[in-house]
């Protein structure tokens, strides 16, 4: 087990160097020069401009900026924010933790509807329930989650006044948002956990269990959801490390601070460590978070040995 | 904003506008300056009807939340940012020496009175006694000079500097100055005359000089600038205001404590002493329809840039009470890149004929809903030397726009016209925003309809940028809002190509009247010349008027005291409280 | 094992066990009896002939739009600026006075494309990429999953965004950056099935009778990791067009005037308060498009399990 950890980890290693070669790269193929973004709405002169591009060394041949990042980064020090001349690890950290509530609390919601969706349609397989519960998934997955954001804050803010529509703070500031970030995943799970539960639901020994008369909540339960479980944790573990990415919208529409929006803010100047300390972080996240969930298969799955 | 077409708004630009321009030019400030000392006199009077309460707000206590329509640029210090939202929130943290509430009006603020040296080189301020910063150091002439000075400080630095040595200078000991370096003009240094006299020297006459110390040069404490260091100060800045910085927690809210210590004095507010709110909370909500939904529920009680279609709605709430305001300035308008010498917008007659073809009543109607006002001008109506001439140049006639193009020899090929084998396609490279968006479409469609291909390329604001600094569009759009005619020297002056001269136009004799209206001080001979130029543009169709842009926040009705400032940019909060 | 992704491997043989039971011989004799057979079943399954005919319906309508659509779907028309639905204007107009009816009509020639092209290069890629992974194993594998972790564990919307403002907004580009974005996942699913059947009896047997890998793959493997891979590309297809509409909203979208129903969602949700229709009708045209072909995704993967046949 130790063995395996260690392994999965040395494997992220040239991932992560990978992510930062990648994204510099990225970063500066993206056409706009991150010093005119300087004066935001406003311009700056060619004189001034070339004034800041010295100030901050972005005159540097790009070799010699990644050269110089890369050492930083060995020291384990992520770099200051163009901008704000703020440390870019303190701006994710401030960032980080409203995300992982939104991200967590939208899995919630996406789990309970998905699996009682999936559940449902499975049990009741080609009936009026099967296909009203898929029908409510899909409206999930083909519906925006800024349309949807938009319909929740007007219906529940607005005019119900039951939630508030900015900000962070209670669990009443979350319930909103996570539902736009959960109700499309919902529709996914409930797709997964409505496939598998047929293919469990056809396999021997659940067949075998009906056959010995084994109550059929018990089947369900015991041996059919246990199994059709799988396929959700890996998808909820793709779901989880992909935060940034319902985060990006739903932070947007209900005017939450959160790693999306300082994401996309980083991107739209050019504020190259802050762009990279942003999807740094994202993917130590992914590689953590997939390998708790390929951990978590020896959990639900007792065939799963690792050596 | 300045930008065109990018849609923030700007409030002084001087930095595109060559500085020499302005020195020579900016008449309409000189109005202004002319005026000034009666301006003083009467700013005790200055808002007529509003008992003065020479005593402490009510101590209603309570929070005011203020809907903010955008982010800021990671940005608290007034120095640094280039950002009228930051500046919203930290005028009432750092104050300036002056606040300018009106066209023609400078008021005492920090600085108590002021002259200026017959040869316009030298402003001696004399500064109110018995002030003092959040954190208790005296706010003094020293306190002012560090602040001009922190503006210029890299220009020293880079000027000094051997060429090829970089960094020139480290970014967090170095202040990289924002919009406040434009607004201080052509500074060359201060001089300390004594504790509470400050005399300023600018390298050139710049009349314009007061009107730019507004809150972009908001007094910092020079204590806690330096033992906080920049990043730090930048997340909580100190003044001398009537709120102090309390909690900035990003792309979420900053949240203002009331000044416990205020003592106030300026003539632009009744309140002298400690405001009425313990705290404002200025919360970033982008969106126009969530921001105009947290006014209707509640959440907020005052809100900038309302949702155009719940106007209405804010309109019919008996609680609610919208802030119109007119501005001054340049409106929405379109310019032809006159420099694409091969291409179809050089031909005056194709100019003229797209200006027949925009409907511009449909136009406000489409992207504004309404709310704004078909303009005629590049000046928007409350400008000083707007022309109402101009308003029968160019009626709504499609019909005419399309035999002015078969005229000229453009004949429709299918939907198209095209002339030698050129199609008569115009390029448009825009920011995608929704607004921009809606604008280009609109246009899209009316020139389309006299055969007239706009393509139109939306592009992120870096991207679009860089396409038009390499001048590679045929349309452009600008949006300016300011406080003298005087910005049409920064969209028509042949010395501001490569800045807001967006149309590339050069005309030696809009040159010369530019000039001539600038440098002189009697209204009737500007207002003339500005007609002339006003005319001159359009008949040329260098550009084509869109909409008039009208502000339109809200409010709680039960909130009361706040000012908008001329600029209908800035809400002043001094007065501000709920009523009881 | 011990690489990553072993677990997935796992998961899949466990969840597939069916793919074992594929006969190894007499494969070929029975392959065309399995496609009829399965098409046969699509059409007796209710669900996925509705999806089947809702879908044809709607592609016959993006392509004969411009016979069916009563008006020109870029005509502004300022007397009719955000009219609502009327015998003139069934659906409603739009803030230019557009026909909404007419530009979801035409909306459907990008959106329909941009779900399709974007998934066909997304599951192409995706699925050779994971083959060969799977099926060579060693450093094949060890270098394709190492790419596939970096662009899975880089944001996806970060990745279609750069894509997006690198290439420009047209709606090729848009295609190209979605479909890239979502190689990773098939990549991954697919070499986790190919992973597993290749240790098959039947593959072992093959191999001995000296089959090439190509045979192989295509004739053994490929059509065990399909039913997976089909799920994937239903949900893919919604997933593209939405996420299309999701970069339109963040201010990456594809040019107007030209109308695609994700740029119409995100271009109406201002107007959703007041001038519901301008976004409802899009709106209702992309989910009807998921529906319909989810329905025919679920009927085609119930048609392609062999162990539902009898049923």
């Amino acid at each position: 087990m130790t063995t395996f950890i260690l392994q999965r980890l040395a494997q992220a290693i040239p991932v992560l160097l990978g992510i930062t070669l990648f994204t510099f790269l990225m970063s500066h193929l993206v056409p706009g020069d991150p010093v005119q973004i300087f004066a935001g709405e406003r311009e700056l002169s060619p004189e001034r401009a070339a004034q800041v591009r010295r100030q901050y060394g972005l005159d540097r041949p790009l070799w010699v900026q990644y050269r110089d990042y890369m050492a930083d980064l060995a020291r384990g020090d992520l770099g200051r924010g163009l901008h704000s001349q703020r440390p870019v690890w303190e701006t994710i950290r401030e960032a980080l933790l409203p995300t992982i509530q939104l991200t967590l609390a939208g899995l919630v919601v996406a789990v309970l509807l998905g699996v009682t969706l999936g559940v449902l349609a499975a049990i009741f397989r080609n009936s009026w329930i099967d296909t009203g519960a898929m029908v409510v998934a899909l409206i999930g997955v083909s519906m925006p989650i800024f349309y949807l954001g938009l319909l929740l804050l007007f219906a529940f803010s607005f005019n119900l006044h039951l939630f508030p529509a900015t900000g962070t703070g209670g669990w009443r500031y979350l319930v909103l948002p996570a539902v736009a970030v959960g109700f499309a995943s919902s529709a996914y799970i409930a797709r997964l956990v409505r496939s598998s539960m047929l293919e469990v639901l056809g396999q021997d020994y659940v067949v075998t269990a009906r056959a010995k008369g084994v109550v059929e909540r018990l089947v369900v339960v015991r041996h059919a959801l246990k199994n059709a479980l799988i396929p959700v944790v890996t998808f909820l573990g793709i779901q989880l490390a992909g935060l940034l990415t319902g985060a990006v919208v739903t932070e947007t529409v209900f005017s939450r601070p959160g790693l999306g929006r300082v994401a996309v803010t980083a991107i739209g100047n050019r504020d190259f460590p802050l762009i990279q300390g942003t999807v740094l972080v994202a993917a130590v996240i992914y590689v953590v978070v997939n390998l708790i969930v390929d951990l978590s298969y020896a959990v639900i799955d007792p065939r799963i040995r690792y050596g | 904003m300045a930008a065109a077409g990018e849609g923030g708004r700007v409030v002084l630009p001087k930095r595109t506008v060559s500085r020499r321009a302005f020195v020579a030019g900016s008449a309409g400030v000189a109005a202004l300056a002319a005026t000034r000392l009666d301006a003083m006199a009467a700013a005790g009077g200055a808002r007529p009807g509003s008992a003065r309460l020479l005593r402490p707000a009510a101590q209603a206590g309570g929070t005011l939340t203020y809907g903010l329509s955008g982010d800021f640029d990671e940005k608290l210090d007034p120095q640094g940012t280039n950002f009228d939202t930051t500046i919203r929130v930290t005028l009432n943290i750092c104050e300036p020496l002056v606040w300018m509430p009106a066209a023609t009006e400078i008021v005492p603020n920090l600085a108590d009175s002021w002259e200026v040296s017959p040869d316009g080189l030298v402003y001696t301020f004399r500064l109110r006694q018995g002030v003092t910063f959040h954190d208790g150091t005296p706010f003094n002439a020293a306190a002012v000079q560090f602040t001009f000075d922190r503006v210029v400080e890299l220009d020293r630095l880079t000027a000094t500097a051997a060429p090829g040595t970089t960094p020139v200078a480290d970014p967090a000991t170095v202040l990289t100055p924002g919009q406040s370096y434009n607004q201080l003009g052509p500074y060359e240094r201060s001089e300390i005359v004594d504790d509470h006299t400050i005399r300023v020297v600018l390298s050139r006459p710049f009349t314009p000089f007061l009107s730019g110390l507004n809150g972009y040069l908001g007094i910092v404490s020079p204590t806690a600038v330096r033992t906080m260091g920049l990043a730090e100060f930048n997340r909580a800045p100190v003044g001398t205001g009537p709120y102090m910085f309390g909690e900035w927690v990003e792309q979420d809210h900053v949240t203002l404590l009331r000044n416990p210590n205020y003592v106030g004095g300026s003539p632009v507010f009744t309140t002298q002493g400690p405001p009425a709110f313990d705290e404002i909370i200025y919360r970033i909500i982008p969106d126009a329809a969530v921001r105009s939904g947290t006014l209707i529920s509640g959440e907020t009680q005052y809100i900038e840039e309302i949702d155009p279609l719940q106007l209405e709605d804010v309109r019919a709430n008996p609680d609610l009470e919208v802030v119109e305001r007119p501005q001054p300035g340049s409106g929405w308008i379109l310019l032809f890149n006159l420099a694409r010498e091969d291409k179809p917008q050089t031909e005056p007659a194709v100019r003229q004929a797209l200006s027949f073809a925009v409907d511009k009543e449909a136009f406000n109607q489409a992207v504004f809903g309404g709310t704004n006002v078909p303009a005629a001008s590049p000046l928007m109506r409350p400008t000083f030397g707007y022309e109402p001439r101009t308003e029968g140049l160019y009626s709504y006639d499609p019909e005419r726009a399309a035999s002015m193009l078969d005229a000229a020899g453009w004949v429709l090929n299918g939907d198209i016209r095209e002339k030698n084998g050129q199609p008569l396609a115009l390029v448009q490279p825009i920011i995608d925003r929704p607004q921009d968006n809606a604008m280009t479409t609109f246009l899209q469609g009316s020139f389309r309809e006299i055969g007239v291909d706009l393509q139109v390329e939306p592009l992120e604001l870096a991207a679009a940028r860089e396409r038009r600094i390499a001048g590679l569009y045929d349309v452009g759009m600008l949006w300016f809002s300011y406080a003298d005619p005087d910005i049409l020297r920064a969209i028509f002056h042949s010395e501001n190509i490569g800045a807001y001269n967006r149309a590339n136009y050069s005309n030696p004799e809009i040159d010369r009247m530019l000039d001539e209206a600038a440098a002189s001080s009697d209204p009737e001979v500007r207002a003339q010349l500005y007609s002339q130029i006003q005319l001159r543009v359009l008949e040329e169709a260098v550009t084509i008027p869109l909409a008039d842009s009208v502000v339109y926040n809200a409010k709680q009705r039960r909130l009361q005291g706040e000012i908008l400032d001329y600029l209908a940019s800035y809400v002043w909060m001094n007065d501000a409280r709920f009523a009881e | 094992m011990g690489e990553a992704g072993s677990a997935l491997r796992v998961t899949d043989a466990a969840r597939r066990p069916a793919a074992r039971a594929t006969p190894p011989l007499g494969r070929q004799v029975r392959s065309r009896g399995l496609a009829e057979d399965a098409l046969r079943r699509l059409w007796r399954n209710p669900g996925a002939a509705a999806g089947a005919v809702t879908l044809a319906v709607m592609i016959l309508l993006a392509v004969f739009a411009p016979v069916v659509a009563p008006y020109d779907p870029i005509e502004q028309d300022s007397q009719a600026i955000r009219a609502a639905p009327s015998l003139d204007h069934p659906f409603g107009a739009d803030a230019f006075g557009r026909d909404i009816f007419s530009r979801v009509l035409y909306g459907g020639r990008k959106s329909l494309p941009v779900g399709l092209i974007a998934v066909a290069i997304a599951a192409v890629v995706g699925v050779a990429l994971g083959l060969v992974a799977g099926y060579y194993g060693r450093w094949v594998d060890g270098v394709v999953m190492r790419g596939v972790d970096l662009m899975l564990a880089f944001p996806g919307i970060l990745l279609a965004m750069a894509l997006v403002a690198i290439l420009g907004t047209s709606l090729f580009n848009l295609m190209l950056a979605v479909g890239i974005a979502s190689i990773p996942e098939y990549t991954r699913v697919v070499r986790g099935t190919t992973l597993s059947v290749r240790e098959t009896e039947y593959v072992t047997a093959a191999r001995v009778i000296g089959a090439r890998d190509r045979a192989i793959v295509l004739r053994h493997i490929l059509p065990n990791v399909l039913p997976p891979i089909i799920v994937l590309v239903t949900l893919g297809i919604a997933g593209a067009i939405i996420l299309g509409s999701t970069l339109s909203f963040l201010g990456l979208g594809i040019k107007p005037p030209e109308p695609e129903w994700g740029n119409m969602l995100s271009d109406g949700r201002s107007m959703m308060r007041h001038f519901w229709w301008v976004s409802f009708f899009p709106g209702l045209a992309i989910m009807l498009t998921v529906l319909a072909i989810n329905l025919l995704g679920d009927g085609l993967r119930d048609a392609l399990d062999p162990r539902l046949r009898n049923r």
